[in-house]
């Protein structure tokens, strides 16, 4: 990811990002993607294209990420666990735990799986915020949710998004593909900057890390 | 890597983290501070829910399930009742990867276009407004809602599910397709000799001392029932399995026949003149408690013989003997007579043969006897979800009336002035084509997959194309959801309060609501109350349904003193201990010999079923015409029930792809190896897929499992069905049923 090593500007713009991110998996319709795509493009320095159809956009994120087909990206960890591909499996147990260990909890528990890529963002946004809050234990919880859990599963959904979008970086988009990024792209691009990121330097910083993921991508 | 997938651990993430009481000053969009100690739960504690399966399957099971922290765990058969005994089948141990699945509808959406899959997310409210004002729209503009067709079937068999019927009424008077694909035939077939549909107890089946199987497969389709017929057969009974495929029922009989499809009626009659010529009638029975037998034997002797019988059939005369010989001296003796048999252009002729043949032999009354078909003797709720009233001042259909299918519960009012306009569910797509005046403009489509069950799929799609709005009410993503313009999404069986019983068992289950509704799943009477607030906020009193509705209450509602006193509870909440069973004075179905038909006797002639245009007599009847080379059977699958199920990644584990299933001399002739794909053609449309050579089917015959759907399909059996109906159901059912297995095509290799 651009820009992003050391200093309180990196660390704003990365926050901001993380938040524009989470914001975009959480969208329910054009403007809400339309707005976060926005951030994400502002801070990653990723402009889009001014023509860009949003209604379009909202169909393609729909048919990976929400249906009513079946979807080929859900953005749930439960659904890339090894032993059922099914929601509100053990990832999502596992998320639930992490929040309640901070006195969180998702809205309305048991209606939208508390492993969804957007609370889990939200999530690491706590976190960013206990640590600093406490700095004494950098590599504590916040690497472990992300080396051990989200790690462990957002490779998988980002190659799944991957293989499933349009072919060429923008079918589907308006002008010529060369010139206009897909919305979507610019999205899953940055969540595997970001997660790169977070893995190398959690590896850097805890010998201890059982970062085995972050290859995968 | 792959062992710690969700390996996070607890012990590392809860290190550092002291400062929960600041939980309401993290940075947080959505998560929100959690007030619950997470300590309070226990992982090794689970809360145990009633469930009963609601597929429209025999067996209805009752379900236990398990749920730990508001998840559903695993699930069991309840070994309270004796028929479920604590197992269930494939797809009941299946549910938890419906409710979970990932595929599943999650939100109420709209598309932007039918089939183009350009769907948007929309607010609950948002959908009822669309609805809402499309209602209003079809009432202003015809003056009646019969712009308005409903298309419902059995896909969700819980009582309170009646309520989208309630929702319509709750409306006005609307159109109905009714009528029933299933089992109408065989319904006014019994009606006409007995007087009514009422099978023994399946548990009994263990008594009876030989057991006919015809044209249905219990080894999947009832799996609960097998175990009485091998404990049947343990004791010594022989088991006889006729059917055009050799089913796994069929490989666990002692004797197997494979008629020419829809030969069942000459096979009965040939059945039956033998055992008149053998003197092996009941006379006690024929003389006391049946009319009209001296004239079937007349018929019999005039029209009928064993070698006729056997060049109809294809089953050698001897064997005929035999088996009727045998079959008339057991004692009891008993037919189950499949749903499959009647889909014929001479079902109900040949279920009524089969009938007499069960009668003239003494069988009917018997416990371990009968002429086994379904039943609906338990089923005596109150239908509060059902009976709404239509809104002051209504207008309806004028001359209607009659019953609006085989679960029709409602009275018609005396001298209603107006009633719903009623339209041949059988005929879905021809009715949506040729109804005028007003012509139906809105379809609400719910527990039904028309698409995939409905015949004549091209023309349905044709028919759909002349829709204004179409609303699918869905738990998956079907053909029917993609030629929708809005889609709702319904909760599953865990997620809903209801009530099940069988049309086969005594049972009844309660289904208890075990987990949260997932996303914006509601059920179909939490939809119906979402659009009556709706249509209430545009244009007051315009439709009756309560707009606040607690499910529970609801459920309670379909209870009386009727019903607990047939199962022996004194209120509904005993079934949280376990289903119950219905008290009956005997297993057998008229044991007392007093019969529903007009003389109350056993009626071998039945003057009600000449006043309906057919044979007052039993008497055979020609099956349809083939119209093509090759016979199409299009039945159930074994890892679902239609369309249900079938997605689902167990199922497709087991079947990754629909099959032509053909015989291999068959298959010479026309230069096919197995695997090879074809295509399979006829005047309704076609289906390309691979091939399986196996002689399990009959040489003239194709056969393909009738359901497969999935993004990478698009095969359809439906495209090879027309919509040709049999003989009976009008009667009981509000329309015929459908030959749906009287179908003919040719194959080509691709
Ligand atoms: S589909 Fe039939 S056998 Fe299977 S669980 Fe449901 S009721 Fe039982």
């Amino acid at each position: 990811m651009p820009d992003s090593h050391t200093g309180k500007r990196a660390e704003i713009a990365d926050n901001e990002t993380l938040a524009a991110l989470r914001d975009f998996f959480a969208a329910t319709g054009a403007a809400d993607l339309r707005d976060a795509a926005s951030r994400i493009a502002a801070a990653t320095g990723s402009p889009l294209p001014a023509e860009t159809d949003w209604t379009t956009a909202e169909y393609l994120f729909n048919r990976l990420f929400v249906g009513p087909a079946a979807v080929p990206a859900p953005p749930y960890a439960s659904a890339y666990g090894d032993d059922e591909s099914l929601l509100m499996g053990k990832p999502a147990q596992a998320a639930r735990q992490a929040y309640r260990s901070m006195g969180l909890a998702v809205p309305r528990q048991g209606t939208i799986p508390d492993d969804h890529l957007a609370f889990e963002l939200d999530a690491v946004l706590a976190l960013r915020s206990l640590a600093e809050a406490s700095p004494s234990s950098p590599a504590g919880p916040h690497a472990a949710f992300i080396t051990d859990h989200m790690a462990c599963w957002l490779p998988r959904f980002i190659q799944a998004v991957r293989a499933n979008l349009p072919s060429g970086t923008a079918e589907g988009m308006p002008g010529p593909p060369e010139h206009t990024v897909c919305p979507v792209t610019l999205a899953v691009d940055t969540l595997a900057a970001w997660l790169d990121e977070e893995t190398r330097s959690m590896a850097a910083s805890s010998p201890h890390s059982q970062n085995t993921n972050s290859k995968e991508e | 890597m792959k062992e710690k997938n969700s390996g996070l651990s607890r012990r590392r993430f809860l290190q550092g983290i002291s400062a929960a009481g600041a939980a309401a000053l993290l940075p947080c969009r959505f998560l929100m501070p959690h007030s619950a100690q997470a300590a309070a739960f226990s992982e090794q504690e689970y809360q145990v829910f009633r469930n009963a399966c609601p597929r429209n399957c025999y067996d209805t099971c009752s379900i236990k399930t398990y749920v730990q922290d508001g998840v559903v765990k695993f699930i069991e058969g309840a070994q309270e009742s004796t028929f479920t005994h604590g197992g269930l089948c494939v797809k009941g141990y299946a549910y938890p990867r419906r409710v979970y699945s990932p595929d599943r509808i999650k939100y109420p959406m709209v598309q932007d276009g039918r089939r183009t899959g350009n769907w948007r997310r929309v607010t609950w409210d948002e959908a009822m407004d669309r609805i809402a004002r499309k209602v209003l729209e079809l009432k202003e503009q015809d003056g009646s809602l019969l712009g308005l067709g409903l298309t419902k079937y059995s896909g969700n068999f819980g009582i309170t599910n009646y309520g989208v019927e309630g929702m319509m009424s709750s409306l006005g008077y609307t159109t109905r397709f009714v009528g029933t694909p299933c089992w109408p035939a065989g319904i006014d077939a019994q009606n006409y000799d007995l007087g009514d549909m009422w099978c023994n107890d399946p548990e009994d089946m263990v008594k009876s001392r030989y057991i006919i199987i015809w044209g249905a497969n219990p080894a999947w389709c009832s799996v609960h029932s097998m175990k009485y017929v091998m404990e049947a057969k343990r004791r010594g009974a022989k088991v006889v399995v006729i059917d055009p495929v050799f089913t796994q029922t069929a490989a666990k009989g002692d004797v197997f026949w494979q008629p020419e499809t829809s030969s069942d009626g000459a096979l009965a009659l040939g059945m039956a003149r033998h055992i008149l010529d053998a003197g092996l009638v009941d006379r006690d029975f024929v003389n006391n408690h049946s009319v009209g037998f001296n004239e079937f034997a007349d018929y019999l002797r005039a029209n009928v013989t064993v070698e006729w019988a056997a060049e109809r059939s294809g089953i050698p005369a001897q064997q005929i003997r035999e088996v009727a010989e045998e079959f008339a001296s057991a004692d009891p003796a008993t037919i189950w007579i499949g749903y499959g048999m009647q889909r014929h252009t001479n079902g109900g002729a040949s279920v009524r043969a089969i009938d007499a043949l069960v009668a003239m032999t003494g069988n009917v009354g018997k416990e371990g006897g009968g002429a086994r078909y379904g039943h609906l003797r338990t089923w005596g709720f109150n239908y509060h979800a059902l009976l709404q009233k239509q809104p002051e001042g209504a207008v309806g259909f004028v001359g209607g009336g009659g019953p609006k299918g085989d679960f029709d519960f409602t009275k018609e009012e005396a001298a209603a002035s107006y009633t719903d306009r009623t339209v041949n569910i059988n005929k879905t797509a021809q009715a949506i084509l040729d109804t005028k005046d007003p012509a139906i403009r809105m379809l609400w489509v719910s527990c039904k997959n028309p698409f995939a069950q409905d015949f004549d799929r091209p023309k349905l799609e044709k028919a759909f194309d002349t829709l204004d709005l179409v609303v699918s009410v869905e738990q998956f993503f079907t053909e029917t959801v993609s030629n929708s313009d809005i889609v709702l999404p319904v909760t599953t069986l865990f997620e809903e309060w209801t009530v099940n019983v069988s049309y086969w068992h005594y049972w009844m289950g309660l289904n208890e609501q075990a987990i949260t509704p997932m996303f914006e799943t509601k059920s179909n009477i939490e939809i119906a109350a979402l659009l009556s607030k709706k249509m209430n906020e545009l244009s007051p009193g315009s439709c009756t349904f309560p707009q606040e509705i607690d499910t529970r209450e609801w459920l309670e509602k379909e209870f009386n003193q009727g019903i607990y006193d047939t199962f022996g509870i004194s209120h509904w909440t005993d079934l949280r201990n376990g289903p119950a069973k219905a008290r009956m004075a005997s297993s057998a179905s008229w044991h007392d010999k007093a019969f529903g038909t007009p003389s109350g006797k056993y009626e071998f002639r039945s003057e009600l079923c000449e006043q309906n245009g057919h044979a007052a007599l039993p008497v055979y009847k020609e099956g349809r015409k083939p119209y093509d080379v090759f016979r199409v059977l299009t039945p159930h699958t074994q890892f679902g029930l239609h369309s249900q199920f079938i997605n689902l990644d167990w199922m497709k584990e087991y079947n990754k792809e629909p099959f032509i299933y053909m015989h291999p001399d068959a298959a010479r002739e026309k230069g096919i190896a197995d695997l090879d794909t074809v295509r399979v053609f006829n005047k309704v449309g076609e289906v390309r897929s691979r091939v399986k050579l196996t002689r399990n089917v009959a040489k003239d015959c194709l056969l393909m499992y009738e359901a497969w759907f999935g993004p990478e399909s698009t095969f359809n059996v439906q495209n090879l069905v027309d919509d040709e109906a049999s003989d009976m159901g009008a009667f009981k059912t509000g329309a015929p049923g459908v030959a749906l297995h009287d179908q003919f095509a040719n194959v080509e290799k691709l």
